[in-house]
């Protein structure tokens, strides 16, 4: 085809000849080549030819504006009730630019589909377009994912082409996050699952390159997301949804949630264009683009959806490319920093320096996110450190400036000592015992300061501060003559008057205005502050907060120390109600009012606070540790008193452990425990309970016992009896698992008991004792009792807080496994299926507590002959595990056995013994129940066997020995092994 | 001419049209005339034509009838209102018949190929004739102007996209250069399949291809302008600041992504 000068016009003869390929072959394409460049004849050809043709255009005078999507709608309508290849069409779902999308049904297979249908015209005039879509979804139809649109089918009937695609009824991601407004948590946890999808494109070799948060849908049932799917991949507006339907019905761009307003998307007929926001730099430059220009749009979209703006801003490309000149800020809040340096790397402008694929970021979110709690842990933590706050006390002041503090003298004191005896058979004797001690150590202060040759002004703070004691006095005594021995444990604190002579101290619990008129309004805020704090401590949030917050606001022109205390007060209520980015605000401002007025309490109090509030219910133990250290500085500045001291060492010590720092962790939270002892029993259960945790984690059972052991004994000699279950059921785990089974099972009964008697109904810390002592049951052995008191303790729990939650997930993941142990393969898998999905969409599909149930899970899988199935499942588990846990951890090493038995199975013999000599070297390391050891030995040595005799005969002869000292469970395993050198084996060797 | 040809030729008009009378030594003359060389294979049709010049009544009924109905579809694939549609056809057949100042124009055909497809070429160009000169506006009456329609086609890329909605005007010309770049076939079978809204088959037919080898031209075609525009997008828009700052002010243009109003764009 060269391009000649353009000859004569043929003549209209020609011409016809032409078209009925009347024409020799060269001068057919002499003549062509003349339509190639003359304009007149080949328009005159055209017209011709489609005057021939029997399906006639729609035609459309010059100048006509394009279709509005409403008569597309219209023209689309009349294609519903029809057939298109096998589907009948139902529905219009909604127009996009490159066709409609219908709701069908496809008979053959009975099911609802959605089916994509390029328009008519489109096709004809433009059938490379079709080609390329066809071949599209070719390539999506080679991915299988759950996040992943499924494409079933793609044809052409007519003009027409056709996608059959999985129907989705939802909303995009978009929409579903302006609607319900979820915490980061759950928004991270659905863009993690639709960054699998993306993953898994990457794998088939396909790059979206256009993805945003209008490519993903969601299906959600009451307030629970079920299906995540990624859409869009290259095609424009594949299955389409309400969203768009309704944009069309005539709703403005600007209705929509506020970011995507800003950068309007849609034009006259419902069409998105690639939005630039989402663009990476190298995409915007129009240069090559892989997979990591979607890790890009990826860190944007969820940045967005995490802070509501996205990372970089601007109306142009221009504008865009010079924001990304910066490095984005993320607006304070409650995400955690690793979340956001996670993202700020998917962000990087420069895409080597971005993760080098979905996977890696992936990852690094699920561990960011992950919180790592105990398995069937502590119950119900509302954890203020509430020590006596002394807000109210000081105020006691009336009457005129000059009036004498010791006037008063102990007038009060007798009302108090009435109700103390009164009350007195209600409690046990230690609690008696310190009750008394405390009303002694008050008159004999006050007397000590109202002496003849007092300090005038010296006596003011200490008298003050003697009054504040007071109160709280009162307060427990009349919340015990209430409500008896259940009384809320907090109001059990006291905290000793005598300490009100240390001048410094004393000067912290009553600060006082010079000018009295400040002077009553300050009190009386106090006062009203004090009943709230004590309708805090007895959980009655509903009352409390909205109190506690008006209070704050009325006192927005009092005395600013008294500020920071109602702050304070506010924050606590709102950290104990469940509202943590809230407390987490309030509580700051309560620090730095605090510190800005010299009221060092208080900013001590609130920096203490806040060490707990971020580790343990934000997740962000980094930040933790940030505020540990302003509460070290705070609490240098009012003389490190041990009630605090223990707190903060507590506090920063497991803050520390979940911050992965557990070797400094445990100095810290020994030095807790210490201090406690002494000085501060009221926080002893808290300080030993961190330690232990710390122990657990580490597989150091025996010290953990230990630990608990001295604990109770320490809280019965102190008279404090809160949590006297939650440490037996400790103490029992870690002797069944150092293999005590006998001393186990007692103490978990008592706990068991125990907690029965002390809490309600509503608490679950019943369910969770007795889920605790199945645990220990399955360790020693006594499966049917294990399983009747797991089965109670779920059915408790449930009715307490529902199924939908993580902890009913465990429960569940512990009757499984106590099936497996029985060898009740079927119901097992069922049951554990079912706990590892609640425990996902819980707590994460990458944490600790889903790896262990998959862990469970691929052991019932295996019962059934499931192997390759069992095997994927422990890869993954082990992963993550292995990420929280390192190498040399017990149930890293337990994993390993299982592997090595799975690989095994399957015959990937070198794999398995690699596994099994890791578990080997781990356990020897680990000082655990001797029964783990050779469990391993004597899996190791059945492989080996066949291949090194001697070497195999010396492996189990070790793992007999070993099996031995071990605990009752392993009995069985011990006599097949005896069994298999009895059979196999040579003569002793010895 | 041999007397042996014009005998079959005769004979074989006659046995397709036994009703059409017409003198033997007239349609000698005009046989003589169009086709002296005997080539044409459809020596019925050249019979019937001859006919009708003639002015035979019956000729000119079947004329009408069968005939002149490719002439509908070709008129109508100009314009559809079938106002224009009779005013057109009212002009075809007079020139053919009548002549516009000369012979009728029927004597120009020549058997090449069947008359139906002849009339078909007549009437599309009596028809672009009658548009030229009514001179409406908005007409796309060059080369030129055909490729900022061409410019609202979606390229399903969506950077492109995103180049094309913030620089519309530097993408109007970079297209209209890469267009102008193109070899002529592509070019022509480009505007063929997006703005006269072809099929592969019937643009098969125009140059004699089977439909796959149209198909595979036309994809081509799309791809080399996509990608020349594309390239001279990125180098002009990094040259010239000037440019640049008029376009940053620019507000957003909303340009429609649907080919459907590209489709069928009038066409000179």
């Amino acid at each position: 085809m060269s391009s000649e000068a353009p000859t004569e016009c043929p003549t209209d003869d020609t011409l016809g000849a032409l078209v009925e390929h009347a024409l020799d072959a060269t001068e057919a394409a002499r003549v062509s080549s003349h339509i190639d460049s003359c304009e007149l004849c080949r328009a005159v050809v055209v017209a011709a030819v489609r005057g021939e043709s029997k399906t006639p255009p729609t035609k459309l005078a010059a100048g006509t504006p394009s279709l509005p999507a409403v008569e597309a709608a219209a023209s689309a309508k009349s294609l519903v009730g029809t057939r298109m290849g096998r589907y009948e069409i139902r529905s219009l779902l909604g127009v996009g630019g490159m066709g409609q999308v219908f709701a069908a049904y496809d008979a053959e297979l009975d099911r609802s589909i959605a089916l994509k249908v390029l328009r008519p015209e489109l096709a004809r005039a433009a059938s490379v377009l079709a080609e390329r879509l066809v071949r599209e979804s070719r390539l999506m139809a080679k991915i299988a994912h759950p996040s992943v649109i499924t494409v079933y089918d793609v044809g052409r009937e007519g003009h027409a082409v056709f996608i059959a695609m999985e129907l989705i009824r939802g909303e995009t991601l978009a929409a579903y996050v302006a609607r319900t407004r979820p915490g980061w948590r759950e928004i991270a946890t659905i863009f993690e699952r639709a960054g699998q999808g993306l993953a898994a494109a990457h794998d088939a070799g396909i790059v979206h390159r256009d993805f945003k948060p209008d490519n993903v849908l969601v299906e959600s049932e009451a307030a629970q997301v079920t299906k995540i799917v990624v859409t869009d991949f290259g095609i424009a507006m594949a299955a389409v949804l309400a969203d768009a339907v309704n944009e069309m019905a005539g709703s403005t761009p600007e209705s929509r949630a506020p970011a995507s307003a800003s950068l309007a998307r849609l034009t006259a007929t419902g069409v998105a264009i690639g939005t630039p926001a989402y663009m990476a730099p190298e995409q915007l430059a129009g240069g090559a683009v892989d997979r990591r220009a979607d890790v890009f749009a990826f860190s944007v979209s969820l940045w967005e959806a995490l802070f509501g703006e996205r990372p970089f801003r601007g109306n142009s490309v221009e504008d865009l490319r010079a924001a990304m000149k910066r490095k984005p800020s993320a607006p304070r809040g409650n995400v955690p920093s690793r979340i956001v340096r996670a993202l700020e790397r998917g962000l990087a402008i420069d895409p080597d320096k971005r993760w080098p694929d979905m996977r890696a970021l992936l990852r690094e979110l699920a561990a960011a996110r992950s919180t790592r709690r105990r398995t069937i842990a502590i119950a119900s933590a509302g954890g203020a450190a509430l020590v006596g706050l002394g807000i109210a006390g000081a105020l006691v002041l009336s009457g005129s400036a000059n009036a004498d503090p010791c006037a008063k003298g102990l007038d009060g004191l007798a009302r108090s000592e009435s109700i103390a005896r009164e009350i007195g058979g209600v409690l046990d004797a230690a609690a008696k015992k310190k009750l008394d001690d405390t009303l002694a150590a008050w008159r004999d202060t006050h007397r000590a300061t109202c002496s003849a040759d007092r300090d005038p002004p010296q006596a003011l703070t200490v008298v003050a501060c003697l009054e504040a004691r007071k109160l709280e006095l009162d307060a427990f005594l009349d919340d015990t003559k209430h409500d008896g021995a259940k009384a809320s444990p907090m109001s059990r604190i006291m905290v000793d008057p005598a300490r009100c002579k240390d001048p410094r101290q004393g000067l912290l619990f009553s600060r006082v205005p010079a000018d009295p008129v400040q002077r009553r309004a300050a009190t009386e805020l106090r006062y009203r502050a004090f009943d709230i704090e004590a309708a805090r401590d007895r959980s009655e949030f509903a009352t409390a907060l909205p109190q506690a917050k008006r209070l704050v606001e009325e006192a927005g022109t009092a005395w600013p120390p008294v500020q920071a205390e109602l702050l304070y007060l506010l924050g606590t209520t709102q950290s104990m109600g469940g509202h943590n980015a809230d407390a987490i605000v309030t509580l700051r401002e309560a620090a730095a009012l605090g510190e800005r007025t010299h009221h060092a309490y208080i900013a001590a109090n609130s920096w203490i606070q806040l060490i707990y509030v971020a580790a343990f219910d934000d997740g962000d133990p980094e930040r933790a540790l940030e505020y540990a250290t302003y509460a070290d500085a705070a609490l240098d500045g009012i003389g490190r008193p041990s009630d605090l001291e223990v707190l903060f060492l507590y506090f920063k010590g497991s803050a520390m452990v979940e911050g992965d720092q557990s070797k400094d962790a445990e100095a810290i939270l020994r030095r807790a425990v210490a201090l406690a002892e002494q000085h501060a029993p009221q926080y002893l259960d808290r300080a030993t309970l961190g330690l232990g945790y710390l122990f657990e984690d580490q597989g150091r059972y025996a010290d953990a016992v230990e630990a608990y052991r001295r604990a109770i004994e320490q809280l019965e000699r102190s008279g404090v009896t809160t949590s006297a279950h939650t440490f037996r059921e400790r103490l029992a785990i870690n002797l069944a698992l150092l293999g005590q089974a006998v001393e186990a099972e007692q103490v978990a009964r008592d706990a068991v008991a125990i907690a029965e008697r002390s809490v309600g109904d509503d608490n679950i810390d019943r369910p969770i004792a007795r889920t605790n002592l199945a645990q220990v049951l399955l360790h020693v052995g006594k499966r049917e009792e294990a399983l009747v008191e797991v089965r109670q303790g779920g059915k408790l729990l449930a009715k307490i807080m529902g199924e939908r939650n993580e902890r009913y997930g465990e429960i569940l993941s512990l009757e499984g496994t106590i099936l497996v142990e029985m060898e009740r393969f079927e119901e097992a898998a069922k049951v554990l299926a079912r706990a590892c999905e609640i425990i996902a969409f819980g707590a994460g599909d990458g944490s600790s507590q889903h790896a262990e149930c998959q862990l469970s899970q691929s052991i019932a899988l295996d019962g059934l002959g499931k192997s390759r199935e069992a095997l994927a499942l422990v890869d993954r588990a082990l992963e993550t595990l292995e990420m929280f846990d390192g190498e040399v951890h017990p149930r890293v090493a337990s994993a390993y056995v299982q592997r090595g038995a799975l690989r095994d199975t399957i015959g990937q013999k070198a794999a398995a013994i690699a596994d099994l000599e890791k578990a080997i070297a781990a356990f020897e390391q680990l000082q655990l129940e001797p029964g783990h050891l050779a469990g391993a030995k004597w899996a190791l040595g059945k492989i080996v066997w066949k291949t090194d005799r001697a070497r195999g005969q010396r492996l189990i002869e070790e793992a007999v020995a070993l099996f031995a000292k071990g605990s009752a469970s392993w009995a069985p395993a011990k006599a097949d092994a005896e069994e298999w050198l009895r059979t196999n084996g040579r003569p002793a060797s010895r | 001419m041999t007397e042996r040809a014009i005998s079959e030729a005769w004979e074989a008009g006659k046995a397709q049209w036994p009703d059409v009378q017409l003198d033997r030594e007239m349609f000698a003359v005009h046989l003589e005339t169009v086709d002296p060389t005997a080539a044409s294979r459809y020596p019925a049709d050249l019979y019937l034509a001859a006919a009708c010049i003639a002015r035979d009544p019956v000729a000119l009924t079947i004329f009408d009838r069968e005939v002149l109905v490719s002439a509908r579809g070709a008129i109508g694939a100009i314009d559809g209102s079938s106002q224009f549609i009779d005013e057109a056809l009212q002009r075809l057949r007079t020139s053919l018949m009548v002549g516009d100042g000369g012979a009728p124009r029927l004597t120009m055909y020549a058997g090449r190929g069947p008359l139906r497809a002849w009339v078909g070429i007549a009437a599309a160009r009596t028809a672009l004739m009658m548009r030229r000169s009514q001179k409406r506006a908005r007409e796309v009456t060059s080369d030129d102007d055909w490729t900022s329609s061409l410019a609202m086609i979606s390229t399903n890329n969506p950077e492109l996209e995103l180049l094309k909605r913030q620089y519309a005007a530097a993408f109007g010309v970079a297209l209209h250069d890469a267009v102008a770049g193109l070899e002529p076939r592509l070019r022509s079978v480009l505007k063929m399949s997006y703005v006269d809204g072809l099929s592969i088959d019937e643009i098969g037919t125009i140059y004699v291809v089977h439909r796959a080898t149209a198909a595979r031209w036309i994809q081509r075609a799309c791809d080399e302008v996509f990608e020349k525009t594309r390239a001279l997008l990125a180098e002009r828009l990094s040259l010239s600041s000037t440019e640049l700052d008029r376009m940053n002010a620019m507000v957003r243009s909303q340009l429609d992504v649907s080919l459907s109003q590209l489709l069928p764009a009038d066409v000179e």
